[in-house]
């Protein structure tokens, strides 16, 4: 029981901070430069508010004195106020479909301190039943009297709501942008005084008022609930949602520079509810957005991140997108391409005619239709592209090298070109037996090993197509091979593939080997595996990241440096480079050959979920558990600097599940339980537009290998496929005409491909497009979930 | 759980009472009121803080159902103490309640916690081993279109409807195969929906039941309804299951019921019960063969059971025989070696006997004939007997009766004119040699109409 004394403000009093001034150009600060202004005009308009009560009037005072104008907190009123909470738990809910009128009597309360003075007078002398009545008596004398002392929030609430519902349709969304942040500084507020119950009702008061359910609140469902749960200041004070969403920074507003205005005129000089003007003052950024209103279903879109809007500012550092230009993947990439289009077994007109005059090593890898159909200036150097050296990576051996050339030769050469006529055919790997028990899978890129991490910490390799897992050979053995042999490579591999190669077992069902790698000691959270097969990385609630050969099968470096369970690792595409995110609010960028890390990225208070690695390996994408995806340099900042995202979007509304970049680097896609396919565009950070189509949470998705399809699974069975280069070919011609909005999902959807009762967490398009997925079967006796849902 | 559910679920909150309850517990008996209130909020905002972090981990694994390791792991990312051994058995919790009788009689969960015997563990069988994870590909989908076959969904079409009634284990072995795959015998894959097993249990009761007006219905029902294909598989097992358990009570009404069910089955024309024989002959075959069909055999109609029974048996060899290869033969040869075991009661072979002749003209023709004789020869045995039976009486009877129903329609049909008694004699025995000659020459001189009865008249049974 707190008698809290009420002289006392409360010690991690928010408001506290006067706002340092962030402003720059086009960002208005609703500035502590007004403040004088306000303390000016309150008493002129306690003039109209007569009816208001005694307890602006404390306000008031406050106010105007000018050290303490600010820095007094909201409580200021509650002077003579008790605190009620402990002796009527059973307290009326208020009904707050009319103001009433309230009438204080101050005088005839009876001050705390002397209230529990008489209850241990009487408590000490054994009058129990004297106790039962004076407390009730109290009680009865308390609630008749004094008025709760939420009342102003929910006044000054209602106020503004009411203000949104004034302004015309054009504009009304903008000004509701606030009602979600002032409604949750509020109630923390409210609970931070120690008044749980009045939070309560104010809670209970808004969130269930179906109209602003539907409007306000739906982007924050997810906070909705962590909100809900903090009900006293001690879980306040515990709670990382309130440190991400208090003390990480400011919310983001962005609104017109008209109803900034207006919002200007309403919150500083009318001064109608200085409650309000105080929580914008100490949490809000407002952003001046050029030119009018933008549209209200834009606007929903991008909203949903934990602080608001993205700052336009964070986003206008220039981000070398394009692929890089002279490594030897690129090339041997893009010979292969020509090589097939010359053939004719690939018929994407233009690469074959245009491409043999430009000399090799000018070529940029285009694996993307679209951008092949485009004219030959495009095939000039990307200006968009980083210097080959600004991450430097390893050159490929030369072993490596024919290795790939020989394979992309005969895949690239028989690669599909995926039309809304030809559409995918798509090979579907359901694992059995292992529901609840396999966390996640991966694919190796040529499509031939599956990795499976399971929940009690070991991870299974197996290999997909007809040939043994292969491995080296003893050293012993391996000292004899001749080294200047051009088989060297197959020759160290002991061969056990000539005596099974007969295939005594033709049932395509049954796998053909398999392998357990175990060391980690708990569940596995995510599995990468090279692009030449020699290496798996896997992640796990161990805090560990491990590297395991899959030549020799066994654990090569276990990677320390991480604080909590590790979520996910991924290689970069041109290997050596790992990264790796994880609940300790860090993501780390690794490299192979050292255990330490090179770059820590840190954000904030917020646990970072998925990662997803650039194509030109120097970028990382991340998405955090304040949904908002960042971008980060892999490029070491200047000394002393933080390392700050370059590219940061907000618009999911629940956890972001997958992130993957397009084939040309230009463009982010990601997905997760808000069902949302998001398109961003990474040269500026804006919003392309946003597919929607799928019932459930999206686990995956790849885009075929000429960057033309993207293909969605989720949690409601389905396998989507979406035409992405004509979505992409659209916009840039300008004919898209949901830019920045929910772009249905006939428009661009191709196919639905359902299975039975498996969501399907990894979807892969193997070298020639064909569409592989993989899914842990769901046993019907587990839907219950489901079946309640729909 | 959805997050969703969860902003709409009431919130978690640990009643005041628990909290007391485990003070209490704990040697803490003199907490006031308000310390407990206030740990009641702590100890719930702890747990609301766990169940959070658990989501993130279930959220994290692409499920959309939190299990408690997810709880463990979020306990764990506290540095606390996972709970080891709480797990939801059947989706109930481990948990029971009662009343503390010290503390005003107040609902307490608390764990069941009862004690093992030692030899019990040890002698208890083995438990399942767990599956081991396997891997099955199909193709899901084909240049834009998936596939029907069993690993895709189906996509509800009138078409399928009707193949689906055509072949109803089309659709069972779809569900079975994920079974199968997964090689979990125990647990049923066909599911059936409230409204059909509502239908199942009045129509199986109806039938069974005492009402002859309520079970004319139910017989109705099941002869022209056209929806019944998901359930025929539980038709056809009570009528088996329930021909095993009726035939030793000798339980001859509760027999005839069934076969009329049966016979509703085969009536109806949306149901196709090819899949199914392997059940329904064997309790049809029971139902003929039987050595004792109810409790007083020389008193009641078990004859018109026999009868009906084996015209059932005629009419589904007539209706399968086409699609099912060996199918006659094979009913044929049931018959014939229950007739050749002499060990087995004169009632079994009259069984037999009217089993054969209500195959039809053919099969009377081409083993009826040749049995005749040994037939006669047993009976003149079983006549000469002195201990002959009342039964055994009855029974002869009614073979003569058979014998006199069937063969000499069906002589007069497969032999021309003229007829010559010692040709009888030699072909049929001494006993039924002249009988037969007798009733033949009698039928020549009618006309050749209304000769072949081969059904039991359904009066009989009725």
């Amino acid at each position: 029981m707190h008698f809290s004394s009420p002289t006392s403000s409360s010690p991690q009093n928010p408001i506290s901070n006067p706002t340092n001034s962030l402003s720059t150009n086009n960002v208005l600060l609703l500035p502590s430069n007004t403040t004088s202004k306000m303390s000016f005009i309150i008493p002129n308009n306690n003039t109209n508010n007569n009816n208001n009560s005694s307890q602006q009037q404390q306000q008031q005072q406050i106010i105007s004195t000018p050290t303490s104008g600010l820095t007094t907190s909201i409580n200021s009123n509650g002077i003579n106020s008790i605190s009620n909470v402990s002796l009527s738990s059973g307290q009326t809910t208020q009904q707050r479909l009319s103001f009433p009128q309230r009438t204080t009597s101050q005088s005839q309360q009876i001050p705390q301190e002397e209230f529990a003075k008489i209850l241990r007078v009487l408590q000490e002398n054994n009058m129990t039943e004297s106790v039962e009545i004076f407390k009730k008596e109290y009680q009865s004398l308390f609630n008749k009297t004094t008025s709760s002392f939420s009342e102003p929030y929910f006044t000054a609430l209602d106020g503004y709501i009411s203000y949104v519902q004034e302004q015309p349709d054009t504009s009304r969304h903008e000004f509701s942008q606030l009602i979600y942040p002032l409604f949750v500084h509020m109630y923390l507020d409210l609970v931070e005084k120690d008044h749980a119950q009045e939070a309560q009702d104010f809670f209970k008061n808004y969130v269930q008022n179906t109209n602003l359910q539907a409007t306000v609140f739906a982007a924050h469902k997810d906070d909705l609930f962590r909100i809900k749960s903090l009900v006293t200041k001690e879980l306040i004070a515990q709670s990382e949602y309130v440190k991400s969403f208090r003390h990480n920074g400011r919310y983001w507003i962005k609104l017109c520079n008209a109803s900034l205005e207006l919002l200007d005129q309403f919150l500083i000089k009318q001064q109608k509810y200085p409650l309000l003007t105080k929580i914008v003052q100490a949490y809000f950024q407002l952003e001046i957005n050029d030119g009018s209103a933008r549209n209200a279903e834009t606007q929903r879109l991008l909203s949903g991140g934990r602080l608001g809007e993205i700052k336009t500012e964070d986003n206008t550092n220039r981000m070398y997108y394009g692929l890089l230009r002279d490594h030897d993947l690129t090339r041997i990439l893009q010979h292969k391409a020509i090589l097939s289009s010359s053939t004719g077994a690939d018929n994407e007109d233009g690469v074959g005619d245009d491409q043999p005059s430009t000399s090799k090593n000018r070529k940029k890898l285009k694996k993307d239709f679209f951008n092949q159909r485009q004219s030959k200036a495009s095939l000039k150097v990307d200006p968009n592209a980083p210097q080959l050296t600004r991450i430097p990576i390893p050159e490929l051996r030369e072993h490596e090298r024919m290795d790939l050339i020989n394979t992309f030769q005969e895949d690239y050469s028989r690669m599909l070109k995926i039309t809304p006529d030809n559409l995918p055919s798509c090979c579907y790997y359901t694992l059995l037996n292992g529901y609840l028990e396999i966390n996640c899978l991966e694919v190796s890129e040529d499509s031939t090993l599956l990795a499976v991490g399971c929940k009690n910490s070991s991870i299974y390799v197996y290999s997909l197509n007809r040939r043994k897992l292969i491995t080296m050979k003893l050293p012993s053995e391996l000292e004899r091979l001749d080294k200047s042999n051009e088989h060297i490579y197959e020759q160290m591999m002991t061969n056990d593939d000539s005596k099974d190669n007969t295939n005594q077992n033709n049932d395509s069902d049954i796998l053909y080997n398999q392998r357990l790698l175990c060391g980690h000691t708990g569940p596995i959270y995510g599995l990468s595996m090279s692009r030449e097969k020699w290496f798996l990385l896997s992640c796990s609630e161990d805090y560990t990241i491990r590297l395991w050969s899959l030549l020799t099968w066994s654990c090569l470096i276990t990677f320390r440096g991480h604080t909590q369970p590790v979520f996910d690792v991924q290689f970069g595409p041109f290997g050596h480079y790992f990264a790796s995110c994880s609940l300790d609010k860090t993501a780390r960028l690794w490299c192979i050959e050292h255990a330490q890390t090179l770059r820590i990225y840190t954000d904030g208070c917020n646990d970072i979920e998925t990662l997803c690695f650039h194509p030109n390996s120097n970028y990382i994408a991340t998405s955090s558990s304040d949904r908002i995806l960042k971008i980060w340099d892999l490029l070491e900042s200047k000394e002393g600097q933080q390392m700050k995202p370059i590219r940061q979007m907000s618009g999911h509304k629940l956890n972001v599940c997958i992130l993957k970049f397009s084939k040309d680097g230009r463009y982010l896609i990601s997905a997760g339980y808000d069902r949302q396919i998001m398109i961003w565009d990474c040269s500026n950070g804006s919003l392309v537009t946003c597919l929607l189509g799928h019932s459930d949470a999206i686990f995956s998705m790849d885009l075929s290998r000429d960057g033309s399809i993207l293909c969605t699974g989720s949690a409601d069975f389905s396998i989507r496929i979406w035409n992405f280069g004509q979505l992409i070919k659209d916009k840039d011609d300008g004919k898209l005409d949901t830019l920045q909005r929910v772009t249905p999902s006939a428009k661009y959807e191709l196919v639905t491909y359902r299975t039975k009762r498996t969501s399907t967490t990894l979807i892969h398009f193997t070298r020639r497009n064909l569409l592989l997925g993989f899914g842990v079967f769901i046993p019907p006796n587990d839907s219950t979930t489901k079946a309640t849902k729909t | 759980m959805t997050t969703t559910e969860q902003a709409k679920a009431p919130i978690l909150h640990f009643p005041y009472q628990s909290i007391q309850f485990i003070a209490d517990s704990n040697q803490c008996q003199h907490l006031t009121d308000d310390s407990i209130k206030y740990l009641t909020l702590e100890v719930t905002g702890i747990v609301r803080f766990l169940l959070q972090d658990a989501l993130k981990f279930t959220r994290k694994c692409r499920r959309t159902k939190m299990i408690t390791d997810d709880f463990e792991s979020a306990m764990k990312m506290r540095y606390l103490e996972p709970i080891v051994g709480f797990r939801l058995s059947n989706g109930n919790l481990p948990f029971k309640t009662t009343t503390a009788a010290g503390l005003g009689h107040r609902e307490v969960q608390c764990i069941d916690d009862h004690e093992l015997q030692l030899d019990q563990v040890i002698t208890a069988p083995m438990p399942k081993i767990p599956l081991d994870v396997s891997i099955r590909t199909h193709w899901l989908a084909i240049e834009g279109k998936q596939p029907t076959i069993n690993e895709n969904p189906e996509i509800i079409s009138k078409a399928d409807l009707t193949t689906d009634s055509l072949d109803p284990m089309k659709s069972l072995t779809k569900k079975r195969y994920n079974l199968d795959a997964s090689k979990i015998k125990t647990s049923n894959p066909h599911e059936l929906s409230l409204e059909q097993q509502i239908y199942y249990k009045e129509i199986t009761e109806a039938c069974v039941g005492s009402e002859e007006q309520k079970r004319q219905e139910a017989i109705g029902s099941l002869s022209t309804e056209t929806g019944l294909h998901q359930i025929l598989p539980r038709i056809v097992l009570f009528i088996s299951e329930g021909v095993k358990v009726n035939l030793m009570q000798y339980n001859l009404a509760i027999l005839i019921y069934l076969m009329r069910m049966t016979s509703a089955l085969l009536e109806n024309k949306s149901l196709y019960c090819e899949k199914y024989l392997h059940q329904l002959f064997p309790a049809i075959m029971s139902c003929i063969l039987a050595k004792q069909l109810c409790v007083r055999p020389d008193a009641d109609n078990h004859w018109a059971l026999r009868d009906y029974a084996s015209s059932r048996c005629a009419q589904m060899v007539k209706m399968f025989s086409a699609s099912i290869h060996g199918l006659r033969n094979r009913i044929v040869r049931i018959f014939l070696r229950t007739f050749h075991s002499e060990r087995l009661p004169l009632v079994t072979h009259y069984g037999a006997l009217v089993g054969l002749c209500e195959m039809g003209q053919e099969t009377i023709e081409e083993l009826v004939f040749p049995i005749i004789r040994t037939l006669g020869d047993r009976i003149v045995k079983s006549v000469e007997n002195p201990s002959l039976s009342q039964m055994d009486k009855t029974t002869i009877d009614r073979i003569n009766g058979v014998i006199s129903k069937y063969i000499p329609p069906a002589y007069r049909t497969s032999r021309s004119t003229p007829d010559d008694i010692e040709h009888f004699k030699q072909e049929f025995g001494n006993f039924y040699g002249p009988r037969l000659y007798t009733q033949v020459t009698q039928q020549r001189q009618q006309p050749r109409s209304t000769t072949q009865p081969t059904q039991v008249s359904e009066s009989t049974i009725y």
